[in-house]
């Protein structure tokens, strides 16, 4: 999957720490979603959304 | 929520009384040594690990993130499943030599250090990799 993690959360002017306090997961979590290594699951995915106020599909899109 | 140092407490009395049950177990069952020797042994090393777990089981710390949802997670689900494939592939590889060259025993304690290396090596190569 691709997602736009970074590019929300830079826009937002959140650190990578900030960022993994926010959404209740490791700073290790976020850096591994921003390279792609990583696809949340569902409810983590929301809680992205929420936290930046964008849909789930505007954050994650998948590789075709 | 206990403090740590109760939490401690409880668990080196707790992980004591395990070890010297342990102990007292492996001396009147066994009788390859004498018996405080054997008690001496097994409760020696039955301590550590009784500890830990009892201390392991009183921690009601709340964690902030749901473990299911972290990428460390994830590499150890990763990291223990393909140290499990390695070692059922090692034991089976071990037995069939075992057969063929007629040992009658095969050290099992090896396969738990081997499981327990594989996983440790998959988890930092995981974490250089990804990390």
């Amino acid at each position: 999957m691709h997602n736009r993690l970074r590019v929300l959360r830079e826009e937002a002017g959140l650190s990578q720490s900030e960022c993994a306090d926010a959404l209740g997961v490791s700073r290790q979590t976020v850096i591994s979603i921003e390279k792609g290594h990583f696809d949340p699951r569902l409810s983590l995915a929301f809680r992205i959304g929420r936290l930046f106020d964008v849909a789930v599909d505007e954050v994650f899109t998948p590789e075709d | 929520m206990t403090t740590t140092r109760t939490r401690w407490t409880i668990a080196a009395a707790a992980g004591t009384a395990v070890a010297a049950v342990v102990g007292f177990v492996a001396a009147t069952t066994r009788d390859d040594a004498p018996d405080t020797v054997t008690f001496a042994v097994f409760a020696a090393m039955t301590l550590p690990f009784a500890v830990a777990l009892v201390a392991i089981g009183l921690d009601r710390t709340e964690h902030p993130e749901q473990a299911e949802e972290s990428i460390e997670s994830q590499w150890t689900t990763r990291a223990s499943s393909g140290a499990f494939y390695d070692t059922i592939v090692a034991m089976g590889v071990t037995v069939f030599v075992a057969s063929v060259l007629d040992w009658n025993a095969l050290p099992l304690w090896i396969f738990v250090l081997l499981g327990l290396a594989d996983m440790s090596a998959r988890l930092v190569i995981l974490q250089r990799r990804e990390g």
